[in-house]
C-alpha cells in the first residue's frame, strides 16, 4: 500500500519508522517500488478523427470509408446519400473503391420453403367451447321434441274429451276398446250411476267401447287389449238409444295407452272378467249397436254385475313403435336413428373443418 | 386486447393473446421462405435448415401469448439464428470438412462469374459475419434489428458488417478471381 500511495501521513511515516527499526525489510519495500510499471509516452491511438461522431458532419477526404459501408447498407436518408454521390463524383479516384463496395451486396434469391402446411397451426379449444354449444342445443332441441310428442301424444284422446264414440258394427272395424275393472265389491244399483255401470244388453249384444285412436294399424283384426287403472266410472246406462257420452274421468285421466295384443289379456285378467269380443259383423243392426256402454261381461252369469271399476295396469306399450305428434304419425324407431346420426354428424363436422 | 379462450378444463381464462390463429398461419406465408433462405444460407443443408425453420414456428406457436403480431418475423429469426448457432456447434467438425472440399473446388477452375465470386466469399466469412451479410442484404434489417436478433449491440453489428465486406471486397479482387 505504500508502493500504491494508498496511505496517509501518518500512515506512511509509520512505515517508515519500521523499516529504519527493520533494515531487513528496507531491501524489500525498495523492490517492491522498483517494480511499479511507468506510462510510456509515444504510445498513441492512431487516426482519432475515426472515433468523432459524424451524423452531423458532412462526407470529407478523413470519414469517406464509413460513409460508403453507410451507403451500401442503406442507412443514409435521402439528403446523406445525395452528398456521398457527389462527393463520389467529385473524387474520381475514390469512384472504384466505391463501386468495389456496391459490388459486395447480396442480391436477394428466391428461396422457398416448400409444404408450408406442414406448419400451420389450429386452435381447437375455441371450438370445443362452441361445439360445445351446438351440442347442447341440439340436444336442447330434440328433447323438446320428444316431450311434445309425449305430451301431445296422451292430450289425442283428451281432443274429444273423452267422449266415447259409439262404433256402428256395420262399418269396417277397428280395434275396438275394453275395459276391463279390477275385481271390486259390489255395487248396488244406486252407487253403479255414480261409479262403473255395467249394462247387459237384454240382447246379449256385447257392447264395445270404440277406442278414440287408431294404435295400430297392423293389429287392428287383433284382439285390444287395454290397459285400467284405478278409478271409478260413471256411466249412464242406455236402452239402445244413441248417445255419447262424456267419459272425462274414464278416458282423459285413467284411460292408458290401448295396445292390441294377442291374447295377452288372456294371461292376465282377473277371474271375474272375461275379455269382451268384438262384435262380428253379421250385418245385423241392432238398436243397442250405438250404444257406448263399458260393459263387463260375469263369467259367473248373465246378470249385470254392476261394480267400481278399479283399474290396473296390464301391459305396457313396448311393441308400440308408433307416436302421433298432431296428425302425423311418426316410428320411434326410426326418430332413434335420425337423432344419433345428427349427433354423428355434429361431432364429426369439427373434425372435418380442423383438416 | 385480450381474448378469451377455453381450456381442456372447461375453465374461461381471459389470457391476452397478441396472435390469432389466423395472424400466426399469415405469418407462415409471409415468413417461412425468407426464415428458411437465411438458414440454407448459412448451413448448406437443405433438411437441417428445415428443421430449424418447424422448429422456429413452433416456438413462435407455443409462445403467441407473448409475441405480438408485428414482431413476428424478428422473433422467428431470433430463434432460428440461435437454433442455428446451436446446430452449427454440433457439426463443426462435420462442417469443416465440407468447406475443405468446397475450398478445393475453388481451386480447381476460374471463375468469372461475379455473383457466384461473391456466394464463394460468402461461404469464406465466419458464422457471425455472414449471418449478418444475410440479413442486412436479404431481410434488409437495420444496425439495430439485426443487434437485438443476435445478441449485439448497434456499433457490434456496424463493425463486425463493416470488416465482413472487406473480406467479400479482398476476395473479389484477388488475383485468382481476377481474370
Amino acid at each position: 500500500m505504500y508502493a500504491d500511495n494508498e496511505l496517509n501521513t501518518q500512515q506512511r511515516a509509520a512505515v517508515e519508522l519500521f523499516v529504519q527499526q527493520n533494515p531487513d525489510l528496507a531491501a524489500e519495500l525498495e523492490i517492491m517500488q522498483q517494480i511499479k510499471l511507468q506510462p510510456e509516452d509515444g504510445l498513441v491511438f492512431p487516426d482519432k478523427s475515426s472515433l468523432y461522431k459524424t451524423t452531423d458532419v458532412d462526407i470529407n477526404i478523413n470519414n469517406y470509408e464509413e460513409f460508403f459501408f453507410l451507403y451500401i447498407d442503406r442507412e443514409l436518408d435521402d439528403k446523406a446519400r445525395e452528398k456521398v454521390e457527389k462527393f463520389v463524383l467529385q473524387h474520381p479516384q475514390l469512384q472504384s473503391e466505391f463501386t468495389l463496395l456496391k459490388q459486395t451486396v447480396l442480391q436477394p434469391e428466391a428461396i422457398v420453403f416448400a409444404d408450408k402446411s406442414s406448419l400451420y397451426r389450429k386452435e381447437e379449444e375455441r371450438r370445443v367451447v362452441y361445439l360445445r354449444w351446438t351440442r347442447i342445443a341440439v340436444a336442447a332441441a330434440v328433447i323438446l321434441i320428444a316431450l311434445l310428442g309425449w305430451w301431445l301424444y296422451p292430450t289425442t284422446t283428451n281432443v274429444d274429451k273423452g267422449i266415447v264414440a259409439v262404433k256402428d258394427q256395420g262399418k269396417k272395424a277397428e280395434p275396438p276398446v275394453i275395459i276391463k275393472p279390477a275385481p271390486v265389491a259390489p255395487v248396488t244399483p244406486q252407487k253403479a250411476q255414480s261409479s262403473v255401470v255395467v249394462v247387459k244388453p237384454a240382447t246379449k249384444q256385447e257392447v264395445v267401447v270404440r277406442p278414440v285412436q287408431k294404435i295400430n294399424k297392423d293389429v287392428q283384426q287383433q284382439q285390444p287389449v287395454i290397459k285400467v287403472i284405478d278409478a271409478p266410472i260413471n256411466i249412464a246406462s242406455t236402452n239402445g238409444e244413441n248417445k255419447l257420452m262424456p267419459v272425462d274421468t274414464l278416458v282423459a285421466t285413467h284411460l292408458a295407452i290401448v295396445t292390441p295384443k294377442k291374447q295377452a289379456i288372456a294371461t292376465n285378467t282377473n277371474p271375474p272378467v272375461d275379455i269382451i269380443q268384438p262384435p262380428a259383423d253379421n250385418g245385423q243392426k241392432n238398436p243397442n249397436d250405438n250404444v257406448a256402454i263399458i260393459a263387463v261381461n260375469d263369467n259367473h252369469g248373465n246378470d249385470a254385475i254392476i261394480k267400481p271399476a278399479v283399474y290396473k295396469e296390464i301391459d305396457t306399450d313396448d311393441d308400440n313403435k308408433s307416436m302421433y305428434v298432431g296428425s302425423l304419425e311418426l316410428n320411434k324407431d326410426k326418430i332413434r336413428g335420425f337423432l344419433k346420426k345428427a349427433g354423428r354428424i355434429f361431432g364429426s363436422r369439427p373434425k372435418k373443418d380442423t383438416n | 386486447m385480450r381474448r378469451t379462450i377455453i381450456s381442456n378444463d372447461d375453465e374461461i381464462n381471459d389470457i391476452p393473446l397478441f396472435m390469432t390463429e389466423r395472424e400466426y398461419n399469415e405469418c407462415v406465408n409471409q415468413y417461412a421462405d425468407n426464415v428458411f433462405r437465411f438458414i440454407v444460407k448459412n448451413l448448406r443443408h437443405e433438411e437441417d435448415s428445415r428443421d430449424i425453420v418447424q422448429t422456429a414456428f413452433e416456438k413462435l406457436w407455443r409462445n403467441r401469448d407473448i409475441v405480438e403480431n408485428e414482431k413476428c418475423k424478428s422473433y422467428l429469426f431470433t430463434v432460428a439464428y440461435n437454433q442455428m448457432i446451436d446446430h452449427i456447434r454440433k457439426v463443426k467438425r462435420l462442417q469443416l470438412k465440407d468447406e475443405f472440399h468446397a475450398e478445393s473446388k475453388v481451386h480447381n477452375y476460374q471463375v468469372n462469374d461475379m455473383k457466384k465470386t461473391l456466394h464463394e466469399a460468402l461461404n469464406r466469412l465466419s458464422d457471425t459475419q455472414k449471418s449478418l451479410v444475410l440479413l442486412k442484404d436479404y431481410e434488409g434489417y437495420s444496425y439495430e434489428e439485426i443487434g437485438q436478433i443476435m445478441g449485439l449491440n448497434e456499433s457490434q453489428v456496424k463493425v463486425y458488417l463493416h470488416r465482413a465486406r472487406l473480406t467479400l471486397r479482398n476476395y473479389l479482387v484477388s488475383p485468382e478471381n481476377v481474370m
